[in-house]
């Protein structure tokens, strides 16, 4: 009898502390930091700017703004399923010595945390004088002509897709370019 | 062993057995209409194969009608909490479909269950004992819909603290009573439990973690309540006055600390508390500490005190870094100290809902494994 009594009082023990712990309410603040790079090479084509989008915290470029090789953009609050934070990222190509053109067809993304987050890319033309010439293709993913002095936009998107928000959850999401020069054609 | 108790053995492993897959596998309407057509095969088998022992039915009209005043009582206070936390709609309607879909599947599981119980417990064998228990809390919890639509954190903590804890204790009671006074109150508390809400078109908003504390309780008192009116007092080696006294003390302080710490947990009284999950306040409020808050009541707010706010449903613990009133408003800018940037937008009164008090470091930490685990291993 008093151990029927002890392993019911233990089990009451038991049975509060995991209603407590599972019970307990849970600060939600997602932490996304999605970074953009490219990769260092000898061509002059860089992060000019960086723009907030939807659901964005923060978007910025690393280093020299001259010469930035890498931006970053931070969002938080993402806790609906399907619930999405972008960025725009501005490239350009400085080239100005031997007006080389560059393309732009190595883009990778990773991502520390694929079972909550996708990571998506789009080039996108920038809308200004200063697109004129910029060829993008293969369904926005690649930019096959970006002229000397001229520069596109890249448009990093970040969505939530997994069905539960465990506040506990957060990611790092890098997206990588490579340009590369363009054969010079002389008349 | 005898051929009588390789029957007994073998029936009881069956219908306990049995319950499993519809537990695992069948969706939770389903799975309480196979439950019940499972068990009411099972219980005519256990009557026809088993032979019944003579079982004694003591103060059993007086037993069941405590068990059916008491959980009355424990509606009625139920029910009046509903005062302080308001009510909310039943989701489910009282209609035909709803009386054939579940009420009947459910009395069908309990009547079946009990019957079982009360002939396997007149075989006074410990393992025919432990079977009973298993199939009865097997039985409850496919009233509760079974394990199929778990497939996140909050239904597996509503399973186990809604359903899997309270028909543990209501098993402890269920087989105490049945085994003195009949199958006739366990059938009836086990019944009464789950049918009002049934009835009833409307129940308290109470949170989750009250009624999972409470519904864990009752049992355990009408049992207390039963052992002591109805046990005899049999000449033993009893404790001493002052260990018993001792134990009293024990269990009421228990008592006490548990109900303080279910209130604070279902953040519906004055002080409500919060798991920190996400380095945003770190140096300041780290992951992993749990904050006792204070509830907010219109108190005035100041910069630079840490305020717990409700955003896009969720909960978050951020500063205030700067007040503005603008048209008649009072506009709330909030940041975590470790973010670089504020919080995006404003926040008003109507979405603070409480300005911390203080911190407990670390304690936080098994609630956020808790969540994880599941989370890793779905």
């Amino acid at each position: 009898m008093k151990k029927r009594r002890i392993a019911i009082v233990a089990f009451l023990l038991c049975a509060c502390m995991v209603i407590g712990l599972g019970y307990a309410a849970i600060s939600r603040t997602l932490t996304v930091n999605a970074n953009a790079h490219g990769i260092a090479g000898t061509l002059d084509v860089y992060f000019t700017e960086a723009t907030k989008g939807a659901n964005c915290v923060n978007a910025k470029l690393d280093g020299d703004e001259n010469a930035a090789l890498s931006a970053t953009f931070t969002t938080t609050d993402l806790t609906t399923v399907g619930a999405s934070a972008t960025a725009t990222f501005k490239i350009t190509n400085k080239e100005t010595v031997d007006a080389i053109n560059a393309k732009i067809d190595y883009v990778i993304t990773n991502n520390t945390n694929a079972n909550y987050y996708s990571v998506a890319y789009e080039f996108v033309a920038t809308g200004e004088d200063a697109d004129a010439g910029v060829v993008i293709a293969d369904g926005n993913q690649s930019v096959t002509t970006l002229p000397y002095g001229q520069s596109v936009n890249i448009v990093v998107t970040v969505t939530l897709k997994a069905g539960v928000t465990d506040p506990t959850q957060s990611a790092t999401i890098g997206i990588d370019f490579k340009a590369e020069s363009l054969p010079t054609v002389t008349p | 062993m005898t051929r009588d108790k390789k029957i007994l053995y073998a029936l009881a492993t069956t219908v306990t057995a049995g319950l499993l897959p519809i537990l695992l596998f069948a969706k939770p309407s389903g799975g309480r209409m196979l439950a019940a057509a499972w068990l009411a095969l099972m219980a005519v088998a256990v009557c026809l194969l088993i032979k019944r022992r003579k079982a004694p039915s003591l103060h059993r009209k007086a037993a069941l009608l405590l068990t059916v005043v008491f959980v009355l009582l424990y509606f009625s206070v139920f029910f009046m909490a509903g005062m302080h936390f308001g009510f909310q709609k039943t989701t489910v309607p009282f209609n035909l479909r709803t009386l054939l879909t579940r009420i009947l599947p459910i009395l069908l599981i309990i009547a079946a269950s009990e019957t079982i119980r009360r002939i396997l417990l007149s075989q006074e064998s410990t393992l025919a004992s432990v079977f009973a228990f298993l199939l009865c809390l097997f039985g409850e919890l496919a009233i509760a819909g079974g394990f199929q639509h778990i497939t996140y954190f909050n239904a597996l903590m509503d399973m186990v603290g809604l359903a899997l804890f309270p028909a543990i204790t209501s098993g402890i009671l269920c087989q105490f009573v049945s085994a003195r006074h009949g199958p006739l109150p366990p059938i009836a508390y086990r019944a009464l439990l789950v049918l009002i809400p049934y009835v009833i078109p409307f129940s308290p908003a109470l949170p989750d973690a009250l009624v999972a504390f409470s519904t864990l309780l009752l049992p355990l008192l009408l049992l207390l309540f039963l052992h002591a009116l109805y046990e005899k007092r049999r000449k033993r080696a009893t404790a001493s006055p002052h260990a018993k006294r001792l134990g009293i003390i024990s269990a009421a302080i228990g008592l006490v600390l548990a109900t303080g710490l279910m209130m604070l947990i279902s953040c519906q009284f004055r002080f409500g508390t919060i798991v920190i999950a996400t380095g945003s306040m770190t140096g300041e409020l780290n992951v992993g500490d749990a904050i006792i808050y204070e509830r907010y009541g219109g108190q005035a707010i100041s910069e630079g005190q840490i305020v717990v706010f409700q955003k896009n449903q969720s909960l978050t613990v951020h500063r205030v870094v700067e007040i503005e009133h603008i048209n008649g408003q009072t506009r709330y800018y909030t940041k975590g100290d470790a973010n670089e940037d504020r919080d995006v937008g404003f926040i008003t009164s109507n979405d603070i809902v409480g300005i911390t008090d203080f911190k407990i470091s670390y304690i936080g930490y098994p609630s956020i494994w808790m969540h994880r685990i599941f989370e890793n291993g779905s």
